[in-house]
This record gives C-alpha cells, structure tokens and sequence, in this order.
C-alpha cells in the first residue's frame, strides 16, 4: 500500500512514467478506430476472458494489417508493462490462439487489457483501461 | 497429387495418390472410407487433409516455415528452426505419417532426455492452424508445410493432462514462455550449452567478444542449432524512475531468436544475425524496425547493453 501511494506521488509529480492507456504505443503500421461490430467483438472478448473480472474505464482501438503478428503486439506491451512494474494477470478464460487477449495489473487495481479480433484485412485491435473487480 | 473440386459441401477434397498405392482408405466426396478403427468397434470415418507430402516445402525444412502468430512460444518454435536451418534431417527423422490411420507420429524427448513418442491427428493439427500456430500455413491457407505445426501440436499435446478433451490446457502451458534449453531438450534430447559473455580478469572487451563469437561461430559450423535468448537492456536508475528505455539493441526483449550466423563487418565489429519466428521485425519499438524476419545486430551492443542473456548451442549432428 505504501509503494503504491509513493508511485502515486511520483505519478503526480511526473517522475514516473506510469503504465495506462495514454502511454501505450500504437501497434505499428495501426491505424486508428475499428468499426462499431468490431469494438463490440473487443469488449465481449474482453468479458469472456476475465469471466467479467475487469470493468473497462476507457479504450484505444486501431486496425492493424495482416503482416502483424498478435505476438508481435502482446509481446510489446507485455515488455513495457514488465518494464514499468505491471505483473501479467491469468485469465480464467484464457485459450491460446483463439481468444488473443492479454491484461497487465498495475499497484493500483487498475492496469490494461489489449484485445484482439482477427478481421479479413488482419485485425481489430483494443487497448483498454480497466480496473479489476472484486478489489 | 491431386486435387478435384469438393461435393455438395464446397470443400476440396485430396486424391492421396500414396495412400492409394498403399493401399489405405481416404475420403471421396460423399462416399467416406473409414480409416480409423477405434478398438475393433465401428470404425470412424475420417478426413485426411494433411499428410506426408504437405510436411516440407521443396526445399525441405527451413527456418522459414517457421512463422509465431498468436502462440507465446518463441522458444519453442525458434529453436525447431534453428534445428532445421542446421539440421534439417532431424526434423524429417522426428516426424513420420501413417497412411492407414491419418496421424503423424512425433519423437520428442521428456525432461531427461528420453525419447518421447507423440501422436498427432488430423483435427488436433486443424486446431494448431485455428490457434494460429507456428507454421505458415494459418497465414497461406496452403496446407504446408505443415512439420511446424505438427512439432508444435506434439509438444501441446504432451502437456495435457486430457488430450482427449482438447488441447486447450497444453498450449496454456506452453504458450506463455519457456526456457530455451528446456525447448532444445524436447526437440534434439540434449539441453545443449549456453554461451554467455564473461570477461577474464585481464581479459579486454574485445579479446572477450572474440571468444564468444568464436564460440558461435563454431557451433554453427559443426551443424549445431543455436538460438538467442533476450533480455531487457540494462538502465541506469534515473531512467527506471523516468520509465525511460535507455540504449537499445533492436531486438524484442525477453524473446528467443534463430541465430543464422556471425561474421566480422568491414569495420572489424562482430554481427549477430538471427531471425525472428514472427517472421518480421516490427512493433519491436526499438528503433530498428523492419519487415524483414532477419536483423543483423553487433555482438558489442548485444554485451554492453546488457540485451542477451545466452546463446544456447544444441548438440552436433548424429
């Protein structure tokens, strides 16, 4: 509790590179937005994995091309979330390869779901802020 | 091999000229020839789409049959291309197909090493490409080659405790990172040597490096596969307070790589070339991104960047 209020103050006081949604790079080539069916496909993903674990606070979404590997945009993510002391969260609905989501916790409750539904072009993809329930 | 146009359904079926010859079933649009009989009760029709022809491109195995999708298993999957890029008649000596019954058979090895016989059907494999595995064909629709996803598919399948109930629990346990010498054990049955940088007491920066390379260098040209294993570059304290990244190598951090070679460039700096299983290097976000599945990276800034924790060299050809 005590590191947490710290890295909040040094958040506040712009010291500390927080991991959230703003801070995320695009995937590259992305562009930004997906469509209305899309975002809904993202969200349902979402509460399928985390079997409703999670409440989504806000979202980035973007188009990526088939050329981008889900791996390629997991494993970025995964690094700067490691890198600024989020931990990986096991998803109860977890199926690798069938249902590409991914969540990272940060010391606040809060942390980020990236989502990922394959589309005929390559993939709509979600970065969503969420706070983990049952905290 | 050929192939007609599918029945009512649409779907293309294949004239398995092999099977013919050798006298076992395959499946005919709207007239199914069951080739699987489960314990002397009726027997299941079933429908051979992969077989021992989609297995190898016409080049044979080759790192670039490997493709990592959506699976987190980089060590894995790196590694078998390693061992097809130096040792490609061990891929074909892993894998064997069986005509009468549509499964491939796959020679892994458990954690001492032992031969570990695994079979792999013909809808476990349709479950790789639907999981996009590690092969290529997810990504063509071709139905090869098909020996990634059939190695991958083995090395899920060994475990699960239930295969019988689907696979979803093998690729849990092997699609969230691993160790590469632990993936070199379960391929060749040897966990291989790390090579890592060490500098002796008197010993210069480059009078290390040398050795090192030297090191790699020898073990690719006796035939030995060899995979990098990457780590996240060292950062001062201020850039960890900061969030910042600090100097980068251009690799993906906490990643494994194909190494295909080590050479001297004109300026005397060691490079490292090594292929990525994603088969591109984007989105790594380290200022060298490219299309290309191949980077060349100095072996200096590999060491003084702190990015690469170990070569693993597996053993030499049998």
């Amino acid at each position: 509790m005590l590191k947490a209020a710290l890295l909040s103050l040094l958040a506040f006081l712009g010291l500390v590179r927080g991991f959230d949604l703003a801070a995320l790079p695009a995937p590259a080539g992305a562009q930004n937005g997906a469509s209305a069916t899309e975002r809904q496909a993202l969200r349902a993903l979402t509460s399928d994995v985390s079997k409703g674990g999670v409440t989504i606070e806000g979202e980035r979404l973007f188009t990526v091309g088939k050329d981008l590997p889900w791996n390629a945009i997991a494993k970025r993510i995964d690094n700067l979330a490691r890198e600024r002391g989020a931990k990986p969260v096991a998803l109860p609905g977890a199926d690798p390869g069938k249902k590409l989501a991914q969540a990272w916790r940060a010391g606040d409750g809060r942390g980020v779901m990236v989502a990922m539904v394959r589309t005929p072009g390559g993939g709509a993809v979600a970065y969503f802020g969420v706070r983990f329930t049952g905290d | 091999m050929l192939e007609a146009a599918g029945a009512a359904a649409g779907v293309a079926s294949r004239f398995n000229l092999d099977s013919l010859l050798a006298g076992s079933a395959v499946s005919i649009p709207g007239f199914r020839i069951p080739i699987d009989g489960m314990g002397g009760g009726v027997a299941k029709p079933a429908e051979v789409r992969f077989d021992a022809a989609d297995l190898y491109g016409a080049q044979g195995p080759q790192a670039a049959d490997i493709r990592q999708d959506a699976l987190g298993d980089c060590y894995f999957v790196a590694t078998l291309g390693a061992v097809a890029r130096q040792q490609p008649d061990a891929i074909r000596n892993m894998i064997s197909f069986d005509a009468r019954t549509g499964n491939f058979t796959v020679q892994l090895h458990d954690g001492d090493g032992n031969p570990q016989s695994v079979q792999v059907t013909q809808a476990e494999l349709e479950d790789n490409l639907a999981r996009s595995g590690g092969s290529t064909a997810d990504n063509t629709g071709l139905d090869g080659p098909i020996w990634p996803a059939v190695a991958e598919t083995a090395y899920a399948k060994v475990h699960d405790s239930n295969p019988a109930d689907g696979l979803a629990e093998g690729y849990n346990a092997i699609a969230n990172g691993g160790w590469p010498q632990d993936a070199m054990q379960a391929i060749t049955g040897d966990r291989g040597d790390e090579i890592r940088y060490s500098e002796g007491f008197f010993e210069s920066e480059n009078s290390a490096l040398d050795r090192m390379a030297g090191q790699v260098d020898a073990a690719l040209s006796n035939g030995r596969p060899v995979t990098l294993w990457t780590v996240p570059e060292n950062r001062s304290l201020w850039d960890k307070i900061r969030g910042n990244e600090g100097t980068q190598d251009g690799l993906v951090d906490n990643h494994v790589y194909t190494v295909e070679g080590v050479h001297k460039n004109a300026d005397g700096e060691w490079m490292v070339s090594v292929r990525n299983p994603w088969s591109t290097n984007m989105n790594v976000g380290e200022g060298h991104d490219t299309a290309s599945a191949t980077m060349e990276v100095p072996l200096r800034t590999l060491v003084d960047t702190g990015g690469a924790e170990a070569f693993t060299a597996g053993p030499a050809p049998r």
